[in-house]
């Protein structure tokens, strides 16, 4: 079930009424209904694995704590964390592994043949996965004290909003929650609700709508110029921010509405004026996961230069990994490892150009270019991460020079693939209106601007007005034939 | 609790009288931004035009209309939606022709089998949005009877969805619209053509056995165009634009386009068949498996253009 569905619509609306209804100790009971519901809507074959995973996990969490010694409790967790990474590498990885493996045997004519097992990735298994993960990490480390109750465990695990892509929520700040009689609060619905409007906003009427631009010029970059290529890497930045942002947004929403509160997972990442920074603001549920329990375990920034950087390298090839089962992830989670680690290296050269240009004086203009050039560092490694193969994004990124010509006509062509007909131009400038009220509305929020913040949370009329101009957007310039949610991939 | 569900009532009943108003205002007005070089509204535009082209994408890709004007001395306007079939064409002639303000000498209304094999369908949701109202229900009507599962969600697609973006963007959007379109067809724009292997490559796009006969739905709203016509007597010229080769030569389409002529030579309407006297088998007039490329349409316009002028003097 996708978020963006009737079938999701009554599905929602219909538990939150019986979750106020019910009394508090069989909520978790119907939330977790509910959720095993809507993960089993599609394929209920996935249902095994996430009980599966999850019965052991609790098993496991009560034995780590129980253990008597460091050892002892290292060696459960050892065993429990290897199960679930198991799970993952055979359903995500084996076959990634394999023919790369086999590449390399064929390419010394070596005659050995690597099994390939024919298997769907189940849904929402890397997010799941690390959620269970980083609780049996806080058991161990006593963060946390192992759930008692099976049913509660279970909920944290599978709790719909955050099921299929996040956020990837720790256990101490979600599972006490679940505990809590949530009753229905009038504040926190309008919170939720904003928030879903605004997530459903940004994916169908943003995300979806360039989706098709994106999807034409990506599958065949040869067939098109250096000014379509330029575009769709553009688009694509903005795509999926709407569409990974706009499903975090649906979440959050979703469960504020229970009266649960989600972690941030996105803080208008485009307005980052370094990679270090961009990474504090782009799914910040899944950086600090990695900083947590890899990072800071490898000694983070507390070891040697040379160390530290090898930390920051790994953290980032791995994070790469898990958002897919391809080189091109491997390379743009090492494209942004690199940037950190050259940006860390000119730190101090790049301040003292500043400085002798004088830039400095101009904190705006100097902002404004630092938010540019990591903007752009950002978009062309996102061309690697969208492309089909390595050899893909740089036939891709070689195009991008080629075929550009200095007239109007041009342009006009090269928002063609849009429609392929003359409406191309005005879904064209439709995209890049509502993309740049996208902007406005984060940059509003990213400045607190006291005027406008205190007409949203105090004046109903201008409250209202909001509401029903998104809700009017949605319904006109959605784009409503259902899509699933790129991060749903992973 | 009864606050927060008189908030939610009011809240839902504000946005459902907005939401009907606006859909309302759109299904009166939309017409009112389209582009005034392309499509009905241009057409309607003028007050007399000497050949009024009536086709889908492939008379939009098939005729120059500036050099044809210049070729016959003659007023010439194209109006072509994508995926214009006879189903589309019947309520469009029948309202051109009832508009007072325009005078028209010929209707040359394209004729495909491709188009007459398939079952009624709207391809082109611009078709809805710049027709006025009188012809909007007219469409409307026919959509909901008679395109197979055109249900809830589509009639929610083609009222609400539609044309929003033009109509959003109109000032900006015209602008290069009409810049790029001269009397309905394209202006200045160059169509690549196909290398000699892709159209070596070229089979029938339709396939399976609803593709071997003509759809009865198509067949009347062809029968009532030639119904139409002799009672208005109208003159009306029938075009079959040219086909690559390979297309040309598929059995079911070769022999639905005989059948096609036979039938509107018989019924005493002119019918010109585009592939007869053009080059179908040079690569370099075809942009693809149906359109024809800026080299194409050139040949293609000239020919029509002779004929026409034949039938002048």
């Amino acid at each position: 079930m996708v978020f963006n569905s009737i079938s999701f619509l009554v599905f929602f609306t219909a538990t939150v009424i019986t979750f106020f209804l019910v009394p508090h100790r069989l909520r978790w009971l119907l939330l977790l209904a509910a959720s095993y519901f809507f993960y089993g809507y599609c394929k209920p074959g996935y249902l095994g694995l996430i009980v599966a995973t999850t019965l052991v996990s609790f098993w496991f969490a009560k034995r780590i704590q129980a253990a008597g010694n460091r050892r002892r409790k290292r060696l459960q967790l050892g065993l429990c964390v290897g199960f679930n990474l198991c799970i993952l590498f055979v359903f995500k990885y084996f076959n990634f592994f394999s023919n790369s493996i086999q590449s390399l045997l064929n390419a010394i004519h070596a005659t050995v043949h690597i099994p390939h097992i024919d298997i769907l990735l189940p849904l929402g298994l890397s997010f799941y996965t690390f959620r269970i993960i980083s609780y049996l990490i806080d058991v161990y480390r006593n963060d946390i004290e192992a759930e008692r109750h099976l049913g509660i465990f279970a909920v944290y695990v599978a709790f719909f909003p955050q099921l299929v892509a996040g956020p990837i929520e720790r256990s101490p700040h979600l599972l006490p929650q679940f505990y809590r009689e949530q009753r229905f609060d009038y504040g926190k619905f309008r919170e939720g609700f904003s928030f879903m409007l605004w997530g459903f906003f940004l994916k169908l009427v943003i995300a979806d709508r360039i989706a098709v631009y994106v999807n034409a010029i990506f599958s065949n970059p040869q067939l098109y110029t250096g000014g379509h290529c330029l575009l769709a890497a553009y688009l694509f930045t903005f795509q999926i921010y709407c569409d990974f942002a706009g499903y975090s947004m649906i979440a959050v929403g979703a469960s504020r509405i229970f009266g649960y509160d989600f972690v941030e997972n996105f803080r208008h990442p485009y307005f980052s004026q370094s990679l270090q920074e961009f990474w504090t603001r782009w799914h910040i549920s899944l950086s600090t996961w990695f900083r947590d329990y890899l990072y800071i375990p490898l000694g983070g920034n507390r070891v040697p230069t040379l160390r530290h950087h090898a930390n920051l390298g790994i953290v980032f090839l791995v994070s790469g990994l898990w958002h897919g089962a391809n080189w091109t992830f491997l390379i743009w989670g090492g494209l942004h490892g690199l940037g950190l680690i050259l940006g860390q290296i000119t730190s101090k050269f790049r301040k003292r150009f500043l400085e002798g240009i004088g830039l400095t004086k101009y904190n705006h203009i100097t902002a404004l270019v630092k938010v540019v050039v990591t903007f752009h560092l950002v978009c062309i490694a996102w061309i690697v991460f969208r492309a089909d193969s390595v050899s893909h994004a740089w036939s891709f990124i070689r195009n991008l020079p080629r075929g550009w010509q200095p007239n109007l006509n041009y342009l006009g062509s090269v928002v063609l693939p849009f429609t392929s007909d003359n409406s191309a131009v005005a879904v064209f400038l439709t995209s890049v209106f509502f993309i740049t009220l996208m902007l406005v509305v984060d940059f509003i929020d990213e400045t607190r601007n006291r005027r406008i913040v205190y007409l949203w949370r105090n004046s109903i009329c201008f409250n209202r007005l909001c509401l029903v101009v998104l809700v009017l957007a949605i319904l006109f310039f959605g784009e409503f034939k259902s899509s699933s949610f790129i991060y749903s991939k992973f | 609790m009864r606050n927060f569900f008189t908030k939610a009532f009011g809240f839902i009943l504000i946005l459902v009288a907005v939401f009907a108003g606006l859909v309302a205002l759109k299904y009166h007005f939309s017409d009112r931004f389209s582009p005034g070089t392309s499509g009905i509204q241009g057409l309607l535009g003028e007050q007399k035009i000497d050949y009024v082209f009536i086709g889908s994408s492939l008379s939009r890709q098939g005729y120059d209309i500036d050099f044809l004007q210049k070729k016959t001395g003659a007023s010439a306007y194209l109006v072509a939606y994508n995926g214009m079939s006879p189903f589309l064409m019947e309520p469009l002639l029948k309202f051109l022709v009832g508009y007072e303000k325009l005078r028209s000498k010929t209707f040359i209304l394209e004729i495909r089998a491709q188009g007459v094999l398939a079952a009624p369908s709207l391809e082109d949701t611009r078709l809805f949005c710049e027709s006025p109202v009188g012809l909007k229900n007219q469409l409307f009507q026919l959509f909901a009877n008679d395109i197979p599962g055109f249900g809830w969600q589509q009639m929610y697609e083609l009222v609400v969805l539609s044309g929003n973006e033009k109509i959003l963007t109109f000032p900006v959007s015209n602008y290069f619209i009409e810049r790029a379109s001269y009397r309905g067809g394209y202006a200045n724009k160059e169509t690549g053509s196909l290398g000699p292997e892709e159209f070596g490559n070229l089979r029938n796009p339709l396939s399976g056995s609803q593709a071997m006969k003509p759809n009865p739905r198509q067949l009347a709203s062809l029968e009532a165009i030639l119904r139409f016509s002799k009672e208005k007597g109208l003159d009306v010229i029938f075009v079959a634009p040219p086909l690559p080769k390979p297309i040309e030569e598929d059995a079911v389409l070769k022999l639905n386009k005989q059948h096609l002529g036979s039938l509107l030579r018989e019924r005493g309407f002119a019918y010109l068949d585009g592939a007869e006297r053009f080059d179908t088998a040079n690569h370099l007039y075809f942009a693809d498996s149906a359109h024809l490329s800026t080299a194409g349409h050139r040949v293609f316009t000239e020919q029509v253009a002779e004929f026409l002028s034949m039938r002048q003097r």
